[in-house]
Order: C-alpha cells, then structure tokens, then sequence
C-alpha cells in the first residue's frame, strides 16, 4: 500500500452534473446564519465582560465598605479609650 | 492565465463584496467549477466534493476581510481555502489520501517516447505517483490539472516559489528516469 491511493477516471466530470451543487442563494443564507450566529456570540462575550467587570467592582465596593466600618470601629473604641483615660483620675496620674 | 489588469479587477470586485456579500456571486459563479475538479479530484466523491467545495466558499465569504492582495488572482486564494478544507477532511477521518486523475489529461500530459500507451504502462505510473510524497503530487496536480504557474502554486501551498518549483522537478525527473518519458513541460524534454 503507497502513501496515496491514485484512481484513474475515463471522464471529466461534466459542467451540467457539476451545476447540480451549484447553489448561491443557498450560501447567502448559510452566511447570513453564521453571521447572525457570530454576531450572537460576539454580544453575549461583551456581556460577560461587562458582567465580570461588574462583579469586581462590587467586591472591591463590599470589601471597602467593610474596611471603612472596621475603621471607624476602631476609631469610636480609640475614642472611647481616650476619653475615659482622660476623666479617671487614678489612671491620669499613672 | 489573468492579466495583472484582470486581477485587479477580481481584487475590486471583492473589496465591494466586504460591504455587501451578493457581489461575491460573480466570482462564486467563475471559480465554482475549478474549485469543484479541484476538490473532486482529491477525494473521488461527488457529495463529498460538493459539500468541501460549498465550505469552502462559505469560509471566503466569512473570511473576506482577511484577504490580502498580492499580485495572485482571487482563485489562488479560493484554492488555498479548498486545499485546507480538503486537508482538514483527511487529518479528520485519518483516511489515506485519494487522487484521482482523468485518464485523457494523463495521455495529454505525456508524450511517448518508445513505448506504447497500454495498460501495463498506465499500471506502472499509478504504483509512481502512489509512492510519491503527498506535497509532491499536490503540486504536480496544481501544475499540471489545474495550469497554476509557481507564483500561485507557492501561495496556495503556502511554500516559496522556489520550493514548488523543486518540488515539480524532481517529480518530473523520477518519472522521465523511470518510465523513459517525455514530458511536455518547458519545452524540456
């Protein structure tokens, strides 16, 4: 066995038998299927782009609004802290 | 064989095709036919052939924007396209290659030295062209089925023009020193 196999034909194939598969209209409307198609796919990546842009930008929102709340936690105890420092007498002449 | 003004033509007719896809129809109804014996002649089979040759065409129009113009008619892009379809199809169904030749271009591509045309002789060129490596038969078959001159070729094969034109002597050569033929190439016997 050759790496190809070679067959030999007696006749060309005719004009008339290729014009049987010969279909334009037939290929306007696969092209448009397919355009429609990509431009489907195109839209829905924009959409998961945009939605994983928006997901970090909600986490990123969450996780500083949660730092901003540890903060002013910590800065209401300091506060806190401070101010009974200041009235207690026993602990202001420590 | 197209004048450079001819090409340019085809050129212009596709860059109206990236705006609106039913020019294409000029060059669909053109190339149809040769890109159809192309694809035919490399699988043997009508549907088959039919359905790589409409891929084909389909994969031109999605892809129009990509093409670029580099002096070679439109057809050697729509060859290209359909030898990659036609590849695809075969590294697919991990199938051997098939290459089937009309009879009357064989007669028509080799003249006679001292021997007659026969069935014997007919045999011993088929087992040739069997063990011929894939790339050489496909240029063979460019150059000689298809009349594509080596700028074409190299663009459809996506070779150098001096590796299609290597790749056809050397064929050539093997066939003259084993069949003792005369090919009619280049006024080179």
């Amino acid at each position: 066995m050759g790496r190809n196999e070679i067959r030999l034909r007696r006749n060309t194939m005719s004009s008339g038998r290729i014009a049987r598969h010969r279909n334009y209209s037939e290929l306007m409307r696969q092209h448009d299927r397919e355009s429609k198609l990509k431009r489907i796919f195109r839209v829905f990546i924009y959409f998961l782009i945009v939605l994983f842009f928006l997901i970090i930008l909600l986490m990123v929102i969450r996780w500083e609004g949660k730092r901003n709340e540890k903060v002013s936690e910590i800065a209401i105890e300091q506060n806190n802290l401070s101010n009974t420092t200041k009235h207690n007498p026993i602990v202001k002449y420590l | 064989m197209l004048s450079d003004d001819e090409i340019r033509e085809e050129y212009r007719i596709l860059e109206q095709a990236r705006k609106d896809p039913k020019i294409f129809g000029s060059l669909y109804e053109k190339y149809f036919d040769p890109i159809f014996n192309f694809i035919y002649r490399q699988t043997d089979d009508e549907d088959l052939a039919a359905d790589i040759c409409s891929q084909t065409f389909l994969n031109a129009l999605t892809h129009i924007n990509r093409f670029e113009f580099r002096g070679v008619p439109v057809s050697a892009w729509l060859y290209r396209i359909a030898a990659n379809e036609v590849n695809k199809h075969y590294r697919k169904q991990n199938a051997t290659r098939i290459f089937s030749i009309e009879e009357t271009r064989v007669k028509e591509l080799v003249e006679l030295g001292q021997e007659n045309w026969d069935e014997e002789l007919v045999k011993k060129l088929l087992g040739y062209l069997k063990d011929l490596p894939t790339e050489m038969l496909e240029v063979l078959e460019l150059r000689f089925f298809e009349n594509k001159d080596f700028k074409e070729i190299a663009y459809i094969l996506s070779i150098t023009e001096s590796g299609a034109k290597m790749r056809t002597y050397r064929a050539l050569d093997r066939l003259r020193k084993k069949f003792n033929l005369s090919i009619k190439y280049d006024g080179k016997k």
